[in-house]
């Protein structure tokens, strides 16, 4: 058996995990081979030493945090999941809340859209003043256009008249 | 096979809604809980951190428990599997809010009261040894860690830590084959100092 055959069985000859035969045949070239038998040291001490491996003790108040987080956790949890199961039996009731708020809204929605001329109405209503303003401006004006026609025509119907006079004045500032 | 062991008879009364039994149930395994998580971690916050986890998993998934296998083998996995999601997450290093006061009970109060103080060279080397072995445990892939762990310190079979790490038994003594030499690789620079 060579040494690297031996070095692969070391961890096993360690264990105790070898038949008999090739265990007593390790051992032998262990007892000749100092590289072999120092691995096989190496081996041993350094899996020993992981023993030496402390680990402080767990704090005193562990279990008692630790409840308390869990009751902590489950109040948590009901407070999420409080209203879930009540709302889950009740899933055909809530379909039909939402059935009669649909309805209640295509009725909203229907009203408002049937009160809508007699709300045009009231609008105009409300708006007609403006409208009268601004006729009887109209008006007015129409009036006053009237009263500049018929003057000019007043003025034309006077107009030899008006000469007539126009000359007197005339003849008058002539003969002063 | 049904496991009715004391611990599986206190988890199917607590499945069966006696509160008190999980308390049992904790105290008998907070240690053992917390051995693993601080060899796995190296951190005395996180590991005590992860032990609650532990147990907050546990206390929520008493529905699924059966005595299939022994209760420490479903918690060791429900350890490992915290411990390893924890990793693969890479969050920053855990620090509880009452970490200082933890520092006042455990270290500044024992240095004044101890009267039985160790000489300072023995501390020096205990220390050294404890940071060299931790070191070494921390270079081994996470799997070989676990089942390092698992073997030497919790002194489980191949046979229980494979129902742990969910593979073989011989994939498990091939973990721990490659870590024993991977380890004495690792602690011959304690060998060469000594």
């Amino acid at each position: 058996m060579n040494c690297q055959k031996v070095k692969s069985l070391l961890i096993g000859f360690l264990n105790g995990e070898l038949e008999e035969n090739i265990r007593k045949r390790v051992r032998e070239h262990l007892d000749l081979c100092a590289d072999c038998s120092r691995e096989k040291e190496l081996l041993s001490t350094s899996w020993q030493l992981m023993l030496d491996h402390s680990v402080p003790r767990v704090s005193e108040n562990f279990t008692a945090d630790l409840m308390k987080k869990i009751r902590l956790g489950q109040s948590e949890h009901i407070k999420v999941t409080f209203n879930l199961p009540f709302f889950r039996g009740l899933f055909g009731v809530r379909a039909l809340s939402g059935a009669l708020g649909f309805v209640l809204a295509g009725v909203f929605v229907f009203f408002m859209f049937w009160k809508s001329p007699s709300n045009n109405q009231e609008l105009a209503q409300k708006i007609q003043p403006d409208y009268q303003i601004s006729e009887s401006i109209a008006n007015d004006e129409e009036i006053i256009k009237n009263l500049d026609i018929l003057e000019d025509i007043e003025l034309l119907e006077n107009l030899s008249l008006l000469t007539e006079m126009q000359a007197i004045e005339n003849f008058e500032e002539e003969t002063t | 096979m049904d496991y009715f062991d004391e611990d599986a008879q206190l988890m199917l009364r607590f499945k069966d809604g006696e509160e008190s039994c999980f308390e049992q149930l904790v105290e008998r395994h907070k240690q053992r809980v917390f051995n693993l998580a601080y060899r796995f971690f190296s951190d005395y916050q996180q590991a005590e951190d992860i032990s609650q986890q532990v147990f907050i998993k546990l206390y929520y998934a008493k529905h699924t428990y059966t005595p299939k296998a022994k209760f420490t083998t479903w918690l060791y996995a429900i350890c490992r599997n915290t411990c390893l999601k924890i990793l693969r997450v890479k969050t920053p290093k855990m620090l509880s809010i009452d970490y200082s006061k933890q520092l006042e009970e455990k270290d500044v109060l024992p240095q004044i009261a101890d009267t039985k103080i160790p000489r300072p060279d023995t501390v020096i080397l205990d220390k050294e040894r404890q940071e060299i072995i931790k070191a070494a445990l921390d270079s081994l892939p996470e799997n070989q860690k676990m089942a390092v762990i698992l073997n030497r310190y919790e002194e489980l079979s191949y046979e229980e830590i494979a129902g742990i790490m969910g593979c073989s038994q011989k994939a498990v003594k091939s973990l721990v084959h490659r870590a024993r030499l991977n380890l004495k690789e690792k602690l011959a620079v304690f060998y060469e100092k000594t």
